[in-house]
């Protein structure tokens, strides 16, 4: 018999963002392992899919998805967020399973009192599973125990995915396209916005889209009108998902330029957005600090230190220099992006977890 | 590799080289090779170790490829020019360190956005600019001289444009000053291993500068903790680059470069965050 795991999520579908959209490909039924779970979000109820408080997620978890877990000989409770831990730790004991943890990364640095008790738990969980190799590092400075920790890098399924790279008119600059929250000072979008003030006026690059949303918005857009870029930089806000893969087809260079802000504590655990910038045909241009080394990878995505705004200058205008070799990076971005299978990736999930 | 130090520049509207020259050189120091050139509608005069002259253009001070501004990896005077010729004034913005590029022709001067090497502007009898403000002064006719902000161009005819400066300010809760001063000594560490300025005694700039010296240059990390104190930062801040104008300049003197890694752009965006009012 397959073994069961019962997940714990605080975002999961239709909860928008990264975590979410992980735990919800992470957690299919496959040949390794069957899921059940147990979610804060608020929907539509299925029979998989029980939606609580977190209150009583500990009394849902262990009444409506004990005696299920208990069919299996290898069962585990796992968390989908670190601030929960305990709480799967505590259901794994009472319904006597194994705990695990899913870790991102910023989470794991605990910014107040409340986020470090939460945090304490993690060094009684079973099996951690980070989502790249710096995620890992973090989660053991926060608590998590080393021999424990499993890296598994995320690979999903876009929502979109391009027929062809998206071609760039004779005598056009390049559209330039990055996906971000716009809530933190890391993602380092000013740097972005001053590639821009540099590339536009030699006709390199055409525009910049910001896609996102967040309290930050105005302060960029007022920022990109100080450098004399206003006109050039589009900040759409948060959108649909077919209005972004509509947009990312008209456009020729993915950026995701996060930084590893000390200042802000602030980083990336992984790049999902990477990926989804891949699917759309285009080539990455990638901050190679902290969890977004692991999400970009050759020859479609180029690694630059997300600090040094020459680096980016020099590689966009190569870019726009060499059509020929940005269409066949973009080429080998969809190669990649169609080779995903997110079953494969649920079964690596699964079999890390469950190894001892 | 030590690289050279000192230079100045000034270009006046309506003087001929010769009388630019003659009015700039009580301040210009004797052992400084000092050329004057004909600018855009005037003159230019340079002078200095740390300076570089090709046509129509000039660079001075060091540039360097570290984006936060620390010695060790210096780009060739030649390289900045072929980007000062690629992407005009925007050149500010694609290096580090303590330089600053003159294009005759259009009679500009502009530093890069540290702001280490100061620019001043003079409206007297005459228009002035450039980096020494007596020099301004005395070109312009004038008896007071304005410093142009850091990431702005100054024009032979008086005025200044924005090239590259962002007065926008926000207030993250993360971004904390003191923790951005800890992100800049993680660089300098990266860097090499400073130690106390002792060895280069004298400068009276450095004082409340956090001046180290470091592979022969200086490096100058105030804390911009302190800043977080005060009602309107944005004027220490001014204040804090001015400290550091007269530090290049009294450094440079003595032949020594400094390096200033709390004004380079990847501090100055995140302190841009912490700045705004809470």
């Amino acid at each position: 018999m397959v073994a069961r795991g019962l997940l714990l999520a605080l975002d999961y579908p239709p909860a928008p963002g990264g975590i979410s959209r992980l735990l919800d490909a992470w957690t299919v039924d496959t040949d390794v392992m069957e899921w059940r779970v147990i979610t804060t979000t608020a929907g539509q109820p299925s029979r998989n899919v029980s939606r609580t408080g977190l209150r009583s997620a500990l009394l849902v978890a262990v009444r409506e998805g004990g005696g299920w877990c208990r069919q299996a000989e290898e069962r585990l409770v796992v968390a989908g967020h670190p601030y929960i831990c305990g709480l799967a730790v505590a259901a794994a004991s009472v319904i006597g399973a194994r705990s695990g943890c899913v870790v991102y990364g910023r989470e794991l640095v605990a910014h107040n009192t409340k986020a470090r008790l939460a945090l304490l738990p993690l060094a009684l969980v079973g099996s951690v599973i980070a989502i790249s190799d710096h995620s890992a590092a973090v989660a053991i400075r926060a608590g998590a125990r080393r021999g424990r920790v499993r890296v598994v890098a995320p690979r999903l399924r876009s929502p979109w995915l391009a027929s062809s790279p998206p071609r760039r008119p004779p005598g056009r600059g390049l559209r330039l396209v990055t996906l971000s929250r716009l809530s933190e000072g890391y993602k380092n979008l000013e740097m972005l916005l001053r590639l821009i003030s540099v590339l536009r006026p030699l006709g390199v690059v055409d525009r910049l889209t910001i896609i996102g949303g967040g309290p930050r918005q105005s302060a960029l857009r007022a920022k990109a009108v100080a450098l004399g870029v206003g006109d050039f930089v589009d900040l759409p806000g948060h959108i649909a998902d077919e209005e972004i893969g509509r947009l990312l087809s008209d456009c020729h260079v993915g950026l995701f330029a996060s930084r590893d802000s000390i200042a802000e504590r602030g980083f990336e655990g992984f790049g999902l957005v990477v990926h989804e910038m891949a699917a759309a045909g285009l080539p990455v241009l990638v901050g190679a600090v902290a969890g977004a080394l692991d999400s970009g990878s050759s020859p479609w995505a180029r690694l630059l230190d997300p600090d040094d705004l020459w680096t980016w200058v020099e590689a966009v205008e190569e870019l726009y220099c060499n059509e020929a070799a940005r269409l066949t990076m973009g080429e080998a971005a969809l190669a990649w992006a169609r080779a995903a299978d997110p079953l494969d990736s649920a079964r690596q999930f699964a079999r890390a977890l469950l190894r001892r | 590799m030590r690289q050279p130090a000192g230079a100045l520049v000034a270009l006046v509207q309506g003087r001929s080289p010769i009388e630019a020259l003659a009015i700039a050189s009580p301040w210009v120091p004797q052992s400084w090779s000092v050329r004057a050139v004909v600018a855009s509608g005037g003159a230019g005069v340079v002078a200095g170790p740390a300076v570089l002259i090709q046509g129509q253009r000039a660079i001075l001070g060091v540039a360097v490829g570290d984006p936060w501004g620390l010695p060790g990896r210096p780009l060739d005077p030649a390289t900045v020019l072929q980007r000062f010729v690629r992407y005009g004034d925007q050149v500010v913005q694609v290096a580090a360190g303590p330089f600053a590029v003159v294009d005759f022709e259009r009679g500009r001067v502009a530093a890069a956005i540290n702001g280490i090497v100061p620019i001043f502007v003079g409206q007297g009898t005459h228009s002035a600019a450039g980096s020494h403000a007596e020099i301004v002064a005395a070109l312009a006719g004038a008896s007071q001289v304005k410093p142009v902000a850091p990431g702005w161009a100054a024009c032979i005819g008086g005025s200044a444009s924005n090239i590259a400066d962002v007065p926008v300010y926000e207030s993250l809760a993360q971004v904390r000053l003191a923790a951005i001063d800890e992100e800049i000594e993680a660089h300098i560490r990266v860097a090499g291993r400073p130690t106390h300025s002792r060895s280069c005694p004298g400068l009276r700039s450095a004082v409340g500068l956090r001046v180290r010296c470091l592979g022969g240059a200086l490096v100058a990390a105030p804390k911009l903790a302190s800043l977080g104190q005060l009602l309107v930062p944005e004027v220490e801040l001014a204040d804090l680059r001015a400290r550091v104008g007269r530090l290049w300049w009294e450094a440079g003197l003595r032949g020594t470069q400094v390096f200033v890694p709390t004004l380079e752009r990847p501090a100055l965006d995140t302190l841009a965050l912490a700045f705004g009012a809470r």
